[in-house]
């Protein structure tokens, strides 16, 4: 029985992952997995929360499989939407379908994504945008 | 030679069954989905200090098909998050339990048909 808090293991490298690409960064000021800094950060920037987590399979105690779902989205200020589609689309290009990434101890099986996200608001009267999708992980320890 | 056979049931009372078995299910999942709904609510102003109400409907659409809906127009912002709130969702755990339940009715109900 591998001891290991996957949710944990895969928020870091999820944030490292998506940081470490060039052209993702070339198009917002920052990747941020928690509102430490993202206040003070122009926009556009990506952020991503944990939405639902869950053992998906167990045998005997071990755990096979861990099932994440990520919200990963890019805040752009709006209410021109260009911006935040283009990292989206960067985003999802960087997730969907990733297979086989070691992130620390755990080993990404597979990323897909579950829905699209896309809305407008307006917050305080000023106007932002959101794009990106609903990624559902499944990892396991490596 | 047949290489199969093909048992097709004129037994009305078989697919009447089953349709109210499947409408048992349906709701039995929006009743859960609608309390796990609620649920999260409470969360969130147990959490955060706020007063949402605990308002979550379930809503048949036909007699095999419902939702759970929750009323308040704000309702989207806590869902979702926004710039300066994370997201605290609610609807989406319950959408999870609603699958759950229904599956595992479904499963228990129709047990041999299954993959059919």
């Amino acid at each position: 029985v591998t001891l290991l808090n996957e949710a944990a293991e895969t928020d870091v490298g999820l944030e490292e992952y998506l940081a470490a690409d060039a052209s993702l960064t070339s198009m917002c000021n920052g990747v941020f997995s928690t509102f430490i800094g993202l206040a003070s950060t122009p926009l556009p920037v990506v952020r991503f929360f944990q939405v639902e987590q869950d053992d998906l399979m167990n045998v005997s105690g071990t755990r096979v499989w861990t099932e994440l779902i990520y919200q990963v989205e890019a805040v752009t200020n709006g209410p021109d939407t260009t911006e935040a589609r283009e990292i989206s689309q960067r985003l999802d290009e960087l997730l969907h379908l990733l297979r086989g990434a070691q992130w620390g101890s755990v080993l990404v099986e597979e990323v897909v994504r579950r829905a699209p996200l896309f809305r407008k608001t307006v917050e305080s009267g000023d106007p932002y945008v959101y794009a990106g999708g609903e990624y559902l992980f499944h990892v396991s320890a490596y | 030679v047949a290489s199969r056979v093909v048992f097709r049931s004129r037994f009305r009372e078989a697919s009447a069954h089953a349709r109210r078995e499947t409408h048992e299910a349906v709701e039995h999942a929006l009743e859960e989905g609608r309390k796990r709904a609620d649920i999260g609510i409470e969360r969130i102003n147990s959490s955060r200090g706020y007063q949402l109400p605990a308002s979550t409907e379930k809503e048949g659409t036909g007699y095999h098909s419902g939702l759970i809906k929750y009323p308040e127009f704000y309702g989207v912002f806590f869902e979702m998050g926004f710039y300066n709130v994370p997201p605290m969702p609610f609807m989406r755990p319950a959408h999870r339990v609603m699958r759950k339940v229904f599956k595992q009715d479904m499963g228990h109900l129709f047990r041999g048909f299954r993959g059919l």
